[in-house]
């Protein structure tokens, strides 16, 4: 019921999968040809021109890109990201491999991998075109299908009987019940899916003794990739022994965090979102150790008090230190999330050290004091205004505003004002 | 293309991969067999035997080998088409883990051990039994050298079901010529008593359907089937499916004719007792396995109590850890950062030992026990309700019953439901066929 | 202010287990209450509502029995598909293989055939197979059932795709397509019908379903209810209206908050056609009048049959249609629902979103941030358009790693899209240039399962509203509930804690729908219902995907009100009856059935006195060892067949009855020994234990203890019942052999074989110790 944590497959599975992009590759293939008699006929449609026109300017471009990332791939530049997508049964990768994939990739080499969602959000309204207002007819779509179905032939009369199945059902627009592209039937994958199951189940009743066995049992198990279940360690961590939460996550950026570029086409299988990093995307597990630390930081401060030494406060010191060397190279110095963060941790820092502010202070030790806030008001600014030039982070900006000048007023207290606590 | 793909060349291919491939299940042979002796106490002529058996099979490909030879001479590229063949040989030899354990099976039959599939089918279940993963016991040089193709045959990757085994005996049985060699005959005294135990029934059950065989059969043990395809349907033929279809027919009849004896309430009872009303005993442990194994969804992980669940841990730790190969295509500054990662999650052993487990073979005796005080209190706690007896309720509680038999046995003999299910209807068209001659 | 959370755009917050995004920092906060949280995020664990504490009833009514049976297809699974081809599944992969060397063969060296010249050949002809476009009219008059039984179950399934169409076996799993045009079959919610709005009356709460052999009768009833006792009677008395072709979605329209009114229509898509039922009236004795608009069949829309509708929340009379392979269509509604009165489509605002590269049926249509917007969906993308100022924009294509599953609007403002991986909140806020995301969370359920879908159920929550989304499917029968939270003026939209998974007791086969209501409704007041009461009680109502049947539940966080909520029928026994089995008795059994037990009784006859019982037993042991000297002369010659190598000991010599068990086995025991020399060998007595029992038992004594102690519970006659099995069972399993024929016959087996399997053969002797490296186990570290 559960998405599983390992990337195997089997040859069955892989069969189902060519058989279908062969079949998706033919339709539309012929429908383009189609599309172009008819354009030729009449007048290009404003959409379809420009859609094509761009569409193709731009695989070609990431055609380019791409082999300049397999040329450094190949220089051996990134470890993590090759190998688990071609986790296998195989002992040996003997024959067409290549041929194998090749229909996949001729599908995927028309779309962008995108690195920042499962999907593709487009909310540019520039990039609007009229509606597409001719429909599809019933003759035009048989006139697909039978050349499609009849240039695989061979492939399908050769097909196993269950793929032979399952190519009838989809080209018919049905659905199979089962998932065809679920994982194979072994006893290894029977128990790995009972124990991500039991995993889901604890977490959800919120058992966290037995969830922490089924996550520590899981990850024992060879070929279980910890990228696809990070979170739910992190979270048994953060419910039973939070100070290990952040030493796992900051294991997590340190093994998996990649400073290459995302190679599309090495890396088709797992979804970068929540699992990888690259040259441009900050991994998730990343975010969240600072989100996390931050977080801690801030609750430790509230439980140990206000107005104790500024010691206590030496972990977001720390987390600030380290924010600003991570932020001297990509993927970091391009993430407006960690620009967001580091900016936070400077606000904090500046509250905590406004409360602190001894109003009974006087002359140069005042003057050090306040340079201190007025510094992290400072550092918040520019953190928060290089966040804002990437582009793509919005914050309520007058909220922050009105904390900052908050912070600022604090150090206008005078040596009369009594101290309340 | 892929970068981690280790130096090639060692890997060996035709009719040499061919001669290593029955090198090495004759290997994984020897360590069953081996097992069967030192764990399950078989006597040591019992290697003998499947050695013999074996013998047979190969005997078998030898003459296959001699047929298929005049027929290919034209090929024009020899070295092509002789590594075509070889794959095709081996194919045909259809040799697989399932074969293996059909050899010893049918070793036991000889020797008359009173050894059904459900042993196996348990033993496989648990990891205990060499079958799943058993290449890990192969020497590493011929796993290097092996294909792939070769190599996934004896990968054992998935548990049998759906009467596979039944099936493949019948293949194997034709192939050794085991009826003319061999003692082929199945004794049911033995799988009756099995029966009765698994449905946690009193023994006049086992005394009835051995009654019922001797009265109504034309054999009082049946001989294993020889067929040479994997085809063959008439399920009830199966020597101990029809031994099953005899004990479900007898207990549905002896629990319709005698309603003194068996009240309504006490059928009731037979069908809660692997889900009590309120308080369900435990599944054991090999329970828990063999019912995984036989099916596809994990559904009932949800009905888990937290007892069986902390078994199931146990297990994971203790049993399928251990056998899982270690990846040799890790790197080793891979293998220091996964190091690190289990040094972050320890396997607390507080939290799943605590629970005593009761996984150990010994106390067998123990939980059968168990299961029958189980049944004794569900009977009493719910003798006192007077229910009317009603001819139609006390039917549907039988059929009730039977039909969680059926499901108890199809999971435990690795069978489907339907097949259980044709096989009885046929045996009792066959009873009342017979019972109508013999007037 | 709070409502504007710090976010990337256009990714919104991005959560899931474990997995934090951006928050607000809250400094003043703590001076006032020092209590609550420092932080302001996407993600909120504190709830009001306990969700863990989640229950679903286990007793369930039953609503609509359509009492069709269909076969099950639990456990029978690819049965055929095994036996059918030679270790189908087994070699599987193995076969796999083999195709694909055939495959590359073929590339490389193609088949061609010299055609000569003057060849004449037909046209091929086909038949047209086009099943998408044969309609269903196959409604059944409901006296008539002279239909064959497997036809009206397979129609029954409706959306099942019948394997046999695919050529492939009947129940093999991984062989069972299902359209995905189909959508809600079941429905509840709330109607104001014209005379109600007269009259100032509050709304009515409906339930609407499919049901009827073929599924294609409506009936619509009142959900007005006390107790499931009084549901059941209502919806019995619900009206009803035949439709003439198998239905495949019922929606309610949901008007926009603006309008401040509730709909009096429903909408019904059917293989054929679209149909809409105005709810005329409801009376005082709550009976429902309709009337109907005469059909929109779709041929009058395009060549496709219809995939999915929706009615305009801004105005009452315009709808959308959208068919299986993307064609989409606004129309109106007629002003009253009198014959000669239709549905039109509007011409001028049709539109395609075909996609050759996307081959399912599903397609989803639903009216986006205004009047004029639309959202379009397939699988793999979603399109927004404005069908006034004529322009479409692609905001989600979703080729590579998700796929759309569901969408469901909830309201003017927000959207639920579910995918594969996660469940995102869209806003469709007026105010904003296009629709965008503004929380996820990634589900982690089965990126696989395609049958994914869920039901939306608003709940009042201490001055909040909590947002449960429930995803279901065909493949299980569980409900992954995941909560969101909006605040009081509905601006702000957070993650509520982590999911409950709730298990929906009685179903085996998966959920084809569900839909969840309150169940408090009859004593209702909506604004102060729940806000009082941490509670949640919802009523669950349940389509299974092959009983055909509707059942009702109840989901409560308040245990005690789960057993008190009225008397529950539980239908879970009926349930049972997947697997028939015939118990009529065979013609003379009884008489042989008496028979057989009367020859059982015998072993039941009572001990004898030892002395002649060792006399008898003395005179056994001579007479088998004679029996087995003979044996001995036999077995000088080699044996061509080892069939008869392995006597049984019963058969040599009739083992008398009412031996004490003990000396028995020490009698034997001595004669074990004294053949010992002559190398024979005996089946010990561990040897048969172990198997049964699992134990190295060698005293027979002791295994009958052991079973005693099972069976001394069960039945009164044990001692002697349990000496007779055990005796039955030793007796049937004692052997002995002489291993050196085994010897001999290898010699003969080796000798036929050719020179490599000889070689085989020779190592299997060889001490393997030294072969097998020792396993090094790395993994428990
Ligand atoms: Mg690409």
């Amino acid at each position: 019921m559960f998405e599983q944590p390992v990337a195997l497959t089997t040859r069955r599975l892989r069969n189902a999968k060519k058989l279908r992009y062969q079949y998706v590759n033919n339709l539309s293939a012929k429908f383009n040809r189609l599309e172009r008699i008819t354009n030729t006929n009449g007048l290009p449609t404003p959409e379809n021109s420009a859609a094509e026109s761009s569409e193709n300017e731009e695989a070609l471009q990431r055609k380019k890109k791409r082999i300049r990332r397999r040329l450094k791939s190949a220089a051996g530049e990134s470890y993590s990201d090759s190998e688990s997508d071609e986790v296998d049964n195989n002992h040996d990768n003997e024959v067409v491999e290549d041929e194998e994939e090749d229909q996949e990739r001729k599908f995927l080499n028309n779309y962008e991998l995108p690195q920042e969602s499962f999907e593709k959000w487009q909310d540019d309204p520039s990039k609007r075109v009229p509606i597409q207002r001719s429909k599809i007819s019933f003759t035009k779509y048989q006139r697909l299908r039978r050349h499609a179905k009849r240039k695989m032939n061979t492939s399908i009369d050769l097909a196993s009987k269950r793929n032979k199945i399952y190519m009838d059902t989809i080209s018919e627009g049905f659905e199979m019940v089962d998932p065809v592209d679920g994982k194979p039937d072994t006893f290894q994958m029977k128990h790995i899916s009972i124990l991500t199951t039991l995993l889901h189940l604890h977490v959800s009743r919120r058992e966290w003794d037995a969830a922490y066995t089924c996550f520590a049992l899981l990850i024992r198990v060879p070929k279980v990739d910890i990228r696809n279940i990070w979170g739910i360690g992190d979270l048994i961590l953060r419910e039973r022994e939070p100070i290990k939460s952040l030493e796992f996550l900051s294991w997590m950026s340190s093994v998996y965090s990649s400073r290459s570029a995302f190679a599309e086409d090495v890396n088709h299988r797992t979804p970068p979102v929540f699992t990888k990093g690259s040259k441009t995307h900050v991994p998730k597990f990343a975010t969240t150790w600072m989100w996390e630390s931050l977080i801690q930081c801030t609750k430790n401060s509230l439980e140990t008090g206000e107005l104790e030494q500024i010691e206590s406060n030496d972990g977001l010191q720390d987390l600030i230190e380290r924010i600003s060397e991570m932020v001297l190279a990509p993927p970091y110095m391009d993430a407006s999330e960690v620009w967001f963060i580091y900016g936070l941790c400077h606000l904090i820092k500046a509250d905590i050290l406004s409360n602190q502010f001894d109003g009974r202070l006087a002359g140069s030790a005042r003057d050090i004091a306040s340079n201190q806030v007025i510094q992290h008001i400072q550092r918040t600014k520019s953190c928060l205004q290089t966040c804002l030039s990437k582009g793509d982070f919005k914050y309520p900006k007058r909220y922050i505003e009105r904390q900052l000048e908050e912070f600022e007023k604090r150090l206008d207290r005078q040596e009369d004002t009594p101290d309340d606590s | 293309q892929n970068l981690q793909r280790p130096a090639g060349g060692k890997k060996i291919y035709g009719s040499e991969a061919n001669i290593l491939f029955l090198k090495a299940f004759q290997l994984i042979l020897k360590q069953q067999s081996s097992w069967l002796i030192r764990e399950m106490n078989f006597p040591t002529e019992f290697d003998q035997i499947v050695k013999l058996i074996w013998m047979q099979y190969l005997k078998w490909i030898n003459e296959e080998e001699v047929r298929q030879e005049p027929s290919e001479s034209n090929s024009s590229d020899e070295e092509e088409s002789s590594a075509y063949n070889s794959r095709m040989a081996l194919g045909r030899f259809q040799l697989n883990m399932l074969s293996a354990v059909t050899i010893m099976y049918m070793a036991a039959v000889h020797l008359g051990l009173p050894v059904y599939t459900s042993d196996f089918v348990k033993w496989i279940a648990s990891a205990r039994f060499p079958y799943y993963k058993a290449i890990r016991k192969l020497p590493e040089t011929w796993r290097e050298k092996l294909p792939s193709s070769h190599l996934r045959l004896l990968e054992g990757e998935k548990p049998p079901n759906n009467g596979q085994i039944q099936a493949k005996i019948c293949q194997t049985c034709f192939r050794t010529k085991f009826l003319k060699v061999f003692n082929g005959k199945v004794i049911c005294e033995g799988l009756v008593l099995k029966l009765t135990m698994l449905a946690v029934l009193p023994p006049e059950f086992y005394f009835f359907t051995v009654g019922l065989i001797t009265n109504l059969d034309i054999k009082s043990y049946y001989n294993l089937i020889e067929y040479p395809f994997l085809k063959f349907r008439k399920y009830n033929l199966w020597p101990e499916l029809r031994t099953i279809g005899f004990f479900l027919l007898a207990t549905r009849w002896l629990l319709m004719s005698d309603k003194e004896t068996y009240p309504l309430q006490w059928i009731q009872s037979l069908s809660r007792r692997p889900h009590g009303t309120d308080t369900s005993r435990d599944a054991t442990i090999d329970e828990l396995l063999t019912g995984i194994s036989s099916k596809r969804e994990d559904g009932n992980v949800f009905e888990w109590s937290k007892g069986e669940t902390s078994q199931y841990l146990k297990w994971i730790e203790d049993s399928f850890l251990s056998i899982q190969p270690d990846d040799p295509k890790m790197k080793i500054d891979h293998r220091i950062a996964k190091r690190k990662l289990l040094k972050i999650f320890p396997i607390d052993s507080d939290t799943t030992t605590s629970v005593t487990i009761n996984a150990d073979q010994s106390n067998f005796v123990e939980q059968l026990q168990e299961k029958y005080l189980y049944f004794l209190s569900e009977v009493e706690s719910h003798w006192n309700e007077q229910i009317v007896e009603d001819e139609q309720q006390r039917l549907t509680s039988i059929m009730e019953f039977e039909k969680i038999l059926i499901k108890e046995i199809a999971i435990a003999f690795a069978l489907s439901m339907e097949q259980i299910v044709t096989a009885v209807q046929e045996i009792s068209k066959w009873c009342s066929a017979r019972s109508a001659t013999n007037q | 202010m709070e409502s504007e959370l710090p976010r990337k755009s256009p990714t919104g917050a991005q959560l899931g287990l474990g997995v934090r995004s951006a928050a607000l920092y809250v400094s003043e906060r703590q001076q006032s209450n020092g209590s609550e949280s420092k932080w302001l995020g996407a993600c909120d664990d504190q709830l009001a509502v306990d969700l863990s504490k989640l229950c679903v009833s286990n007793k369930r009514c039953i609503i609509n029995d359509r009492a069709t049976r269909t076969p099950s297809n639990d456990e029978i699974d690819d049965d055929d598909d095994i036996l059918s081809s030679d270790d189908e599944e087994m070699d599987e992969e193995a076969n796999e293989h083999w195709r694909e060397v055939l495959l590359s063969r073929l590339n490389w060296d193609r088949l061609s055939p010299v055609i000569p010249p003057n060849l004449q050949y037909f046209k091929d002809v086909e038949f047209d197979d086009e099943h998408m476009y044969d309609v269903k009219q196959n409604q059944v008059k409901s006296p008539l059932d002279f239909v064959p039984e497997n036809l009206i179950s397979d129609l029954t399934r409706s959306d099942l795709v019948s394997p046999t169409r695919n050529k492939g076996k009947p129940n093999a799993k991984g062989s069972i397509s299902y359209d995905p045009a189909v959508g809600s079959l079941l429905i509840t919610g709330a109607v104001q019908t014209i005379p109600d709005l007269r009259n100032n009356y509050n709304q009515h709460h409906i339930i609407a379903f499919s049901c009827g052999k073929t599924n294609s009768i409506l009936k619509i009833g009142l959900l007005e209810y006390t107790s499931p006792s009084s549901l059941t009677e209502q919806i019995r008395q619900a009206a009803s209206i035949q439709l003439g072709s198998t239905i495949k979605g019922i929606k309610l329209p949901e008007y926009s908050s603006m309008l401040d009114r509730r709909s009096d229509l429903i909408g019904v898509m059917t293989e054929s056609a679209l149909h809409v039922i105005k709810i005329e009236c409801i009376t005082s004795r709550m009976e429902i009048k309709t009337s109907v608009c005469e059909p929109l069949p779709f041929q009058d829309f395009s060549d496709f049959p219809f995939a999915d509708f929706a009615f305009n929340p801004w105005d009452l009379q315009q709808f959308a249609v959208i068919d299986v392979k993307g064609n989409f269509g606004i129309g109106r509604l007629p002003k009253s629902f009198k014959i000669g009165h239709k549905a039109r489509i509007l011409r001028e605002y049709g539109g395609s979103i075909f996609d050759p590269e996307e081959l399912s049926n599903w397609k989803k249509i639903e009216w986006s941030s205004s009047f004029s917007r639309l959202l379009v969906m397939d699988r793999s993308k979603m399109i927004e358009l404005d069908f006034r100022q004529d322009w479409q924009l692609e905001v989600i294509q979703s080729k590579t790693w998700s796929r759309l599953l569901d969408y469901q609007r909830l309201d003017d403002d927000y959207g639920i899209l579910l995918t594969s991986r996660e469940i995102i909140v869209i806003s469709t806020k007026q105010t904003s240039e296009h629709i965008s995301r503004e929380v996820s969370w990634k589900h982690d359920l089965d990126p696989n399962d395609s049958t994914l879908r869920f039901c939306i159920r608003k709940v009042n929550s201490g001055g909040k509203k909590l947002l449960l989304v429930s995803i279901f499917s065909r493949n299980h029968s569980f409900l992954y509930i995941h909560p969101f939270l909006m605040n009081g003026d509905e601006s702000l939209i957070q993650s509520a804690g982590s999911s409950t998974i709730l298990q929906i007791p009685h179903i085996k086969n998966g959920l084809r729908g569900i839909w969840l209501h309150d169940s408090t409704i009859n004593d209702l007041n909506e604004s102060q219902k729940l806000d009082i009461f941490q509670e949640v009680c919802l009523s669950l109502f349940v389509n299974e995907t092959d009983g055909g049947k509707l059942w009702h539940y109840i989901i409560s966080n308040d245990s005690t009100k789960l057993e008190n909520w009225g008397t529950y029928t539980d239908a879970s026994r009926t349930n049972l009856s997947d697997v028939e089995i015939d118990v009529l008795w065979p013609k003379h059994m009884h008489h042989k059935l008496d028979q057989i037990k009367k020859s059982i009784t015998f072993t039941k006859t009572d001990k004898e006195d030892t002395a002649a019982e060792d006399k008898l037993l003395q005179a056994y042991g001579y007479q088998l060892s004679e029996a087995i000297n003979e044996l001995l002369i036999d077995w000088n010659d080699p044996q061509e067949s080892l069939l008869g190598t392995q006597p049984l000991i019963k058969d040599l010599v009739e083992i008398p009855h009412d031996f004490n068990l003990k000396e028995f086995g020490s009698m034997l025991s001595q004669l074990f020994n004294h053949y010992h020399d002559q190398a024979l060998v005996f089946t010990k007595f561990d040897t048969i234990s172990s198997p049964i029992l699992y134990e190295k038992i060698e005293d027979l004594e002791m295994l009958y203890n052991k079973l005693l102690q099972c069976w001394d519970l069960v039945t009164p006659d044990s001692e002697i019942l349990t000496q007779g099995v055990i005796k039955h069972v030793i007796y049937s399993c004692l052997r002995l052999w002489k291993p050196s024929l085994y010897k001999a016959k290898e010699t003969q087996i080796f000798d036929s074989l050719s020179k490599p399997y000889r070689n085989i053969i020779g190592m299997w002797d060889d001490d393997d110790t030294d072969l097998i490296r020792p396993q090094t186990d790395t993994t428990s570290a």
